[in-house]
């Protein structure tokens, strides 16, 4: 004989609302804490490396005697107010060390830097040198003029580290060492 | 003369009325979302002011913690805390002494601290400069970071899509 039916079935169902306070309590809470660390302007650095101090004289002088020796090129990129000057250890592209001349590549008639010229002329330097044996054919030292704002020498760097190939269509690297040099 | 109260409501039983709280939950779950994608672990590196804007640039390399030196408009800043004002830094010469001596505390410091606790002594600084900040300023401090035994430098900047 099968079972009696439970009497309880026939119950009715009542209505019991879903009780999400609970849920609402750690939102409540994740949400200043997400808040506190959140990221809304995306931060990025630019690596400067400087020759770590000397640890006594005596060491300095042996390896600057050894570099002596070697074939360096010493690229320099000017900033000044009427435009780039590049250089290496030779001179100025055009122009005279003293900066008297006009600089290789003036400033456009708006008054803004014309940094495609620059990486254009950078990148025909690279292929000149690359494979001439100078030690320092990934480095630049990039100078200003005492008063030209920082912005514009990042902005140097930026163009000066990494250039988009036109016909391979990707991004290669020009001059990725930078210094820092100051006019004497 | 006042109103008779309605005798249709006088009797009626206060049923247990539920907070709907749904719309708001919806509403806190984008926020979640939202948040969660912004989420950065290092947290903040900089305090934002006005005398202090940082450049665009095109990096794209992330920044970690480390000792920062600020450039603002008027001040140099170590961690934060003023040290010395732009117009005391002294014409001649390259070396500012007294962001050197801070400097070569904070070094001493650092290298106390990877003896007894083992937290290695990164060289690393973070040079956090006013977009508007002039060359020769700025020069003269990463030449002082460098004589301070900070020659790892990184220069803060605001990323450009």
């Amino acid at each position: 004989m099968a079972f009696k039916p439970s009497m309880r079935a026939h119950n009715k169902v009542s209505e019991i609302p879903l009780d999400i306070r609970p849920v609402m309590n750690l939102m409540v809470v994740l949400i200043p804490i997400l808040l506190y660390s959140a990221e809304f302007v995306k931060l990025s650095i630019r690596e400067l490396n400087l020759p770590a101090a000397s640890a006594g004289p005596g060491t300095g002088n042996t390896t600057d005697e050894v570099k002596e020796e070697e074939k360096r090129l010493q690229l320099t990129v000017l900033v000044s107010k009427e435009g780039f000057y590049i250089g290496n250890r030779g001179g100025y592209l055009s122009g005279e060390a003293n900066m008297t001349g006009e600089p290789a590549i003036p400033i456009l008639d708006n008054g803004e830097y014309n940094f495609q010229a620059l990486q254009d002329s950078l990148v025909k330097i690279q292929e000149k040198v690359k494979g001439q044996g100078f030690i320092d054919e990934k480095s630049i030292i990039i100078s200003a003029e005492r008063d030209i704002m920082y912005k514009h020498l990042i902005r140097v760097i930026d163009y000066v580290t990494i250039y988009t190939d036109p016909q391979a269509r990707e991004e290669k690297e020009l001059f990725p060492q930078i210094n820092i040099g100051q006019v004497i | 003369m006042a109103f008779k109260p309605s005798a249709a409501k006088k009797h009626r039983t206060s049923t247990d009325e539920e907070l709907n709280l749904t719309s708001m939950m919806d509403a806190m779950t984008i926020i979640l979302l939202f948040l969660l994608k912004t989420y950065s672990t290092t947290g903040a590196i900089i305090s934002p002011s006005s005398d202090l804007k940082l450049p665009y640039s095109l990096s794209t390399e992330a920044p970690h913690k480390e000792l920062t030196v600020s450039v603002t408009q008027g001040n140099i800043l170590v961690s934060d805390e003023p040290i010395m004002s732009l117009a005391s830094i002294p014409n001649e010469g390259v070396l500012i002494p007294v962001l050197a001596q801070e400097l070569k505390q904070r070094a001493e410091e650092a290298k106390r601290n990877e003896i007894q606790y083992a937290i290695p002594f990164s060289h690393e600084i973070i040079i956090v400069a006013d977009q508007e900040a002039q060359f020769e300023t700025l020069f003269k401090v990463i030449y002082t970071c460098g004589q301070s035994e900070f020659n790892k430098l990184r220069l803060l900047t605001i990323r450009e899509k």
